[in-house]
């Protein structure tokens, strides 16, 4: 502090003494840990934030199978949000996100607690709740296609025990397609929401509990007023994760509907590669892409402002 | 008098591992009781046993007269402080202290006369309104206190609490503990592996072992006159020294050293005076009552030592020599200039010390 | 039941069929879908709705009465199908005629050949309406097979050999009798060929008979955004023509 009040109330004369500080903390100082780190930076500049901008640049431009520098303003994005297949999109990947990011963490977090509880034959159920996880999505969605499938799965199984005006046709219903999904995505992912926030309950010291036991706090409270506040990081991550698992949804619908019903279970990321890759249109699929990438950010910089505000002690 | 805490013939078994015992303990009002032993003695089993935190195997626990044995721990009457403090760190002190009783239902006004109280006892008072992760190790123990003082309860169960601190805070914290209980007057159980924090703190020591009370008496008493080899050892820092031997009785009873020095111990106040049969027995003599010098003169036993070591404690100092074949320590004056290789008589008398028998470790 | 000679014919027996427990049009999920759209419009559209629409981009041949009928025929189908019978794949579509569960279906000449391995003969067991009995054009395609360049000698030699083998007229002959398909070359005796391709051939002699394909007429990306549309509207029975038909005249007008 008292170094900084010194060199703004310095004249000029130090000026050029100042810039070659600078040019020391910048790069003398501590230099073998600012080279080890330099491959990381290299990295984040050259493919994180440089694609970015790559992604970003050509979504103004009218691209199609390959770049082209033509600026055309905002046509792909006027375009692309009078689409109705992108609305549909957008509009599907909101109720799955909603949809499945509560349960998967509420069913997640539930089957933690159950785990948590001394069971016996833990390792046994945990293997099996995490299973599905190992799968990947396509398999996933193709199990699912088939159990789904009102003619072959398990509309039919059960019709054929009688009960014949039981109904599931969630895959050729447009209004529930999406649903569908959910189901097949929570059977995924639920067991490895289940073992991340499994981990971050036994990581809460048992004195807590017995501290609450002896408090007279009743175990569901312990729970909520206690024990989940105090695995806010498991569960950060946790979001993160799973947060990102929506945002790129693919793989699952086009093994599990191909988008169908029509459009009725269409996402951006489908869009975003049928019209890079199928449609030869770099321009309009570079613009979803981008608009997808800005959603994330306005999801994540409210959050980001919240978590790394600078912390006063009062 | 109706004991406070009375537990019978309690055992606690993990399968086929019997924790604790056939447990018997009768705790009187107002006192403090120290669960002292090495990890694994069962002493902190007892005490979740007490909270209600285990379930017993067998036998019944009392406390303030009412069979608790399956009551919940929060209808027992307790309050208990931990080892790691385990406050709920997103919470301000004063709800750590205060959350309890709201769950409980308790008027609000009341919730704040008790926060109080225990803030203005402990002195926490500024703190309120902070979270424990911006506490020290010291105020955080002070808050744990607080949730069990807020508590108003008879019986403070105290789990290695000082365990996590520093020697500085720890001794501090200790007469601190110790001003409380002198003020409030409760009931305390408390768990330690550190004999120092038992005998400043206990108006009685339960010395443990693999899941049985080897002795419980006064600090005194458990350090002069332990009722066997363990507790002996165990207590007493340096700890004993012991001389094997056989003890023949009768009116003149003398312990013979494996070397074959002879000492007399007419004035020993045995528990139970051995016949004149020799018995295979041990002499432990506590390094203070070693004597040196001039002094030494006048002791039951007597011999010419050579000084191997010298540590100066700074109080006083330590030393190492040789006795009947036996490496022995002895505590004198600091003021005592000893030097390693120099010679001079010392000397003990056996009443101070300790007779066991070799055959079953009990004191004689 | 008398085999349909046209389309209309075929949509008339619909109802029929349902009575009869047959599923009246056999429907696979995603292209094929789209592709039903394509021959409507050649075949009830005629060549010049085709082309007009899909070479000339034609905004007011798409706003016009012919356009609409198709696009009538293709919402009548729709309304016809049981969203529960549509099956993923085309071969599934395929195997519901074969089992005898569907009556009909539109595909390409390929599915012959799925009907030849489950040992059905053409004009027999099944038959064919190619340009839906109403306008005898074919819409054609084809693969195409591109070699790398080398430096190798030995390497081109044998692609040489490999294009010479594919395209005599033994192997096209061969090939196409057992996938159902016609001949690249028109120099081929395909006396053969049973009685499905015989009508395809007969097409062919036509030099008006062949149409090229949408692929060849239209970029990629639109065809994307029509397809987009037609499986939009085909899946949902609540989109109106008059919607179908403006969605279709906004894409035409920007499509290349």
């Amino acid at each position: 502090m008292a170094d900084l009040s010194h060199s703004r109330s310095a004249s000029a004369g130090s000026a050029a003494n100042g810039s070659r500080r600078l040019f020391h903390n910048l790069f003398v100082r501590n230099f073998s840990a600012k080279l080890a780190a330099t491959p990381m930076i290299m990295t984040v500049l050259i493919v994180f934030i440089g694609c970015t901008a790559w992604t970003i640049f050509y979504s103004f431009t009218n691209s199609r199978s390959l770049p082209s520098g033509e600026l055309v303003g905002f046509d792909q994005y006027t375009r692309l949000f009078s689409n109705r297949r992108w609305n549909a999109s957008v509009l599907n990947i909101m109720t799955y996100g909603v949809t499945s990011l509560c349960f998967t963490m509420v069913v997640g977090f539930l089957l933690a607690v159950f785990m948590d509880q001394k069971i016996r034959f833990e390792s046994a159920f945990r293997t099996v709740f995490l299973y599905p996880f190992a799968l990947s999505f396509i398999v996933t969605g193709l199990v699912w296609q088939w159990i789904m499938n009102p003619a072959f799965g398990l509309q039919a199984a059960v019709q054929s025990w009688g009960f014949t005006s039981f109904t599931f046709d969630w895959l050729k219903n447009r209004n529930m397609v999406v649903y569908a999904l959910v189901i097949a995505g929570l059977w995924q992912g639920t067991g490895f929401v289940m073992v991340l926030l499994l981990a971050g309950l036994r990581g809460i010291d048992e004195e807590i509990w017995k501290a609450a036991r002896v408090d007279g706090i009743p175990t569901w409270k312990t729970y909520i007023f206690v024990v989940l506040p105090m695995m806010r990081g498991v569960i950060v991550t946790t979001l993160v994760i799973v947060g990102s698992g929506i945002v790129r949804l693919y793989d699952l619908v086009v093994a599990m509907t191909q988008g169908g019903p029509g459009i009725s279970s269409e996402v951006p990321a489908k869009y975003v590669y049928n019209y890079m890759f199928g449609a030869g249109n770099l321009g309009q699929g570079l613009a979803a892409s981008s608009v997808m990438l800005l959603t994330v950010f306005i999801i994540l910089i409210p959050w980001m402002l919240i978590e790394f505000r600078p912390k006063s002690h009062s | 008098m109706q004991h406070s805490v009375s537990i019978k013939d309690l055992s606690l078994n993990f399968g086929h591992v019997k924790v604790l015992q056939h447990l018997d303990l009768d705790i009187g009002q107002g006192e403090f009781i120290v669960l002292l032993g090495p990890s694994g003695c069962g002493k902190s089993t007892l005490l979740n046993c007490i909270a209600g935190l285990l379930d017993v195997s067998e036998g019944q626990i009392f406390i303030g007269g009412k069979n608790v044995t399956w009551e919940q721990p929060k209808d027992r009457g307790i309050g208990m402080v931990f080892q790691s403090y385990a406050l709920y760190p997103q919470m301000s002190v004063e709800r750590n202290l205060s959350f309890g009783l709201r769950v409980s239902g308790m008027k609000k006004d009341e919730i704040e006369k008790r926060v109080s109280r225990a803030a203005e006892i402990l002195q926490i008072g500024p703190l309120l309104q902070r979270k424990p992760a911006n506490l020290s190790g010291g105020q955080r123990q002070r808050v744990a206190i607080g949730r069990a003082l807020v508590r108003d309860v008879d019986v403070f169960l105290f789990d290695e609490p000082l365990s996590n601190l520093d020697a500085k805070l720890r001794s501090d914290l200790r007469v601190e503990i110790k001003r409380l209980h002198q003020r409030l007057k409760n009931t305390m159980i408390y768990v330690t592996h550190d004999q120092i924090e038992a005998l400043t703190l206990a108006d009685r020591i339960a010395v443990m072992k693999g899941g049985v009370i080897q002795q419980l008496d006064t600090p005194h008493v458990i350090y002069n006159r332990p009722v066997n080899l363990y507790v002996a050892g165990f207590i007493g820092s340096p700890s004993m020294n012991f001389f094997e031997g056989s003890l023949s009785g009768g009116t003149e009873p003398v312990f013979t050293a494996d070397d074959g020095t002879k000492i007399p111990a007419r004035n020993y106040k045995f528990d139970t005076v051995p016949d004149s049969k020799p018995m295979a027995a041990v002499l432990g003599v506590r390094p203070e009552h070693i004597v040196i010098g001039d002094h030494a003169k006048t002791m039951t036993f007597q011999a010419e030592a050579e000084i191997e070591i010298v540590e100066p404690m700074g109080s006083d100092t330590l030393a190492w020599t040789n006795i009947c074949g036996k490496s022995v320590t002895f505590r004198c004056d600091s003021d005592v200039l000893l030097e390693a290789g120099q010679k001079l008589p010392v000397g003990f008398d056996v009443e101070r010390g300790s007779l066991f028998s070799a055959e079953t470790t009990n004191r004689l | 039941m008398e085999v349909p000679t046209d389309w209309n014919q075929y949509v008339a027996d619909f109802p029929k069929l349902r009575e009869a427990g047959v599923i009246p049009f056999a429907l696979a999920q995603g292209w094929p879908t789209n592709g039903i759209f394509g021959v409507l419009l050649a075949g009830i559209g005629g060549t010049d709705l085709f082309l007009a629409v899909n070479r000339d981009k034609d905004v007011t041949a798409v706003e016009g009465p012919d356009f609409r009928k198709v696009a009538q025929a293709y919402a009548d189908l729709r309304d016809a199908v049981d969203v529960n019978e549509t099956v993923g794949q085309w071969n599934e579509a395929t195997a519901q005629l074969i089992n005898n569960t569907a009556a009909g279906n539109i595909m390409g000449d390929w599915a012959q050949g799925e009907f030849a391995v489950a040992g059905k003969v053409a004009g027999k067991d099944y038959d064919c309406l190619p340009g839906l009995g109403l306008n005898a054009v074919l819409d054609t395609g084809g693969d195409a097979f591109y070699f790398p360049k080398n430096d190798d000698p030995a390497i081109t030699e044998a692609q040489l050999v490999l294009a010479k083998t594919m395209l005599s007229p033994e192997t096209q002959v061969a090939f196409n009798l057992k996938k159902g398909s016609l001949p690249v070359r028109g120099d081929v005796d395909m006396s053969a060929a049973n009685a499905c391709m015989q009508k395809g051939l007969k097409i062919l002699e036509d030099p008006n008979g062949v149409l090229p394909s949408g692929e060849q007429l239209l970029s990629s990306d639109t065809q994307q955004q029509l397809q987009d549309l037609e499986i939009e509207f085909f899946s949902d029975k609540s989109m109106s023509i008059d919607d179908f038909v403006g969605q279709f005249a906004d894409i035409m007008s920007s499509a290349d």
